[in-house]
């Protein structure tokens, strides 16, 4: 069930409203726990033993798809997990449309409040890039882009009501769990690092963002998006949390930072939406904007070859069925040769896997940090057990 | 929290459309099925919004004292505010048939989509 987001922005709805967003998170709670797990022994049981006794192997995620097309327990799990996306967004939808004029209100309060926010500011001329404005994005109708002119800011207020609904209490207290775990490890692994520029690239609603404002209160922290509906709603959200966070309207292809200027270039669940050509570009840029001894970091769903054929099969639905074509294109790079064609020199490459910091206590989370990363199918995975994955280097 | 009370009532299917843009993928060999699905979930959610809401009502009331657990099972159902209900009936129709509105695509047709997606902008 979601938890009502602890900020001002919040929704509640009609009481309509809350017991159809419980539904639907529930739904995709059981889509991704149980069925999920009937998916697999669907496969392991039946399936893989069958094709074994034809002497058939699949070698890859792309096998395993093209065998379970046909099979029912797959057909069934994927019509359950499209629907129920789809009903992520009409469920929240509703209730942001008919609140746009008291979330305006707040908004203005905020905006003229006594709690300082940081600055932002939007470029009405950047070109929307394709993966954003050619499709729907996780079937959110209108994607990050769409433009409400009695509510400029509903595009991130759909994706944070959204996304609540979406991850079924896994996100943490505001959705932020992946930028506290990341940005905690960081703090718990280096403590001699005290990074005073962070910039979150593809931020969205600066969910992550704000997260690296709590672990290093003394750095100026900068989100930046194409998405300028998002970011509208972002800088309101920062306030609304007590956190001065700087968010710009930017393509993280072409940074507006000088060089040498920043010290952590960090993104999250950002860099499977782009294309390869992006990707190559987004870690360019990165290395020409980081300082010597600063750190690029994303955290990702782990590369294809660290996976078995099925639980790359299994991350792979949403770039067919989720509208995120780049999601398997990404995992199926060798992430090393990314990093090294951006410049990065292999000795100081960081990979590592971590336990959820927001739900457990800082000494348990301080004893988990460590150097390894591991990889088994609760990696980068939304169901119960779930470890995010990191990886970049130091310039 | 923002309550109830000071929002805006608005006709969503008028306003704008809450449809994802492109093709919706057929997981059924007959689209008839997907189709069904589709309606099924929604009248799912809606059969748990409303046992989610009269379980609250009856809460309410037995708590306060206005009713006992025994007048709740003898109370009969109220027919007030017809045109109210049949408005939302009709949404509700509209939301649990939206897939009939939408061509489907086949598995095979939509890897190729995204497959040519991704080898346009591989490279």
């Amino acid at each position: 069930m979601p938890q009502a987001l602890q900020h001002s922005l919040n929704v509640t709805g009609s009481a309509d409203d809350a017991a159809r967003m419980d539904f639907v998170s529930g739904l995709r709670s059981f889509v991704l726990n149980d069925m999920a797990a009937a998916l697999k022994s669907r496969y392991t049981e039946h399936i893989e033993p069958r094709l074994q006794k034809d002497g058939v192997t699949p070698k890859d995620g792309a096998e395993v798809h093209q065998v379970m097309k046909g099979d029912t327990t797959f057909r069934c799990y994927s019509s359950l997990r499209y629907n129920a996306q789809e009903m992520v967004w009409r469920s929240v939808l509703r209730p942001l449309m008919e609140a746009r004029a008291t979330i305006n209100r707040e908004i203005g309060k905020l905006e003229s409040g006594a709690t300082p926010g940081g600055e932002l500011v939007l470029d009405d001329g950047l070109a929307m890039p394709r993966n954003v404005s050619a499709l729907d994005v996780h079937l959110a109708p209108g994607s990050y882009i769409r433009e409400d002119p009695d509510a400029p800011w509903m595009a991130g207020a759909v994706y944070d009501h959204g996304l609540n609904v979406f991850s079924f209490g896994l996100m943490g207290q505001n959705l932020d769990d992946i930028g506290q775990s990341m940005s905690q490890y960081i703090r718990h692994r280096y403590p001699d690092f005290i990074p005073e520029q962070v910039l979150d690239i593809g931020c969205t609603i600066g969910h992550n963002t704000c997260a690296w404002k709590l672990a290093y209160p003394q750095a100026t922290v900068t989100g930046i998006d194409v998405a300028a509906p998002c970011l509208r709603y972002a800088h309101a959200r920062a306030i609304a949390q007590g956190r001065e966070v700087n968010f710009r309207q930017m393509n993280a292809t072409a940074l507006d930072f000088a060089d040498n200027s920043v010290d952590v270039v960090f993104s999250s669940m950002f860099l499977h939406e782009l294309s390869v050509k992006d990707i190559r570009k987004v870690m360019s840029e990165a290395f020409r904007v980081l300082r010597p001894g600063g750190l690029m970091l994303h955290m990702e769903l782990p590369p294809n070859s660290s996976l078995s054929p099925f639980d790359a099969f299994y991350l792979d639905w949403d770039a067919y069925y989720n509208n995120e074509p780049f999601y398997k294109t990404f995992r199926d790079q060798d992430f090393n040769k990314l990093r090294m064609e951006a410049g990065f020199k292999e000795a100081n490459f960081i990979e590592f896997t971590t336990p959820q910091y927001s739900y457990m206590q800082p000494e348990a989370y301080a004893e988990s940090v460590t150097g390894e990363a591991t990889f088994d199918s609760n990696t980068g995975r939304l169901a119960e057990g779930i470890r995010w994955f990191g990886f970049g280097a130091w310039k | 929290m923002m309550e109830k009370n000071e929002q805006d009532a608005v006709d969503l299917h008028k306003e704008f459309s809450m449809d994802t843009r492109g093709n919706r993928p057929g997981f059924f060999e007959r689209n008839e099925t997907d189709v069904l699905m589709t309606a099924l979930l929604e009248t799912m959610s809606q059969l748990w919004i409303t046992r989610s809401r009269l379980e609250n009502l009856e809460n309410a009331l037995v708590k306060n004292g206005l009713l006992s657990a025994e007048q709740i099972r003898e109370a009969a159902s109220n027919e007030d505010d017809r045109a109210k209900r049949d408005a939302a009936l009709q949404n509700f129709l509209a939301d649990a048939f939206r897939a009939t509105r939408e061509n489907l695509q086949s598995l095979d047709a939509r890897q190729q989509e995204v497959d040519r997606f991704q080898s346009g902008e591989a490279e």
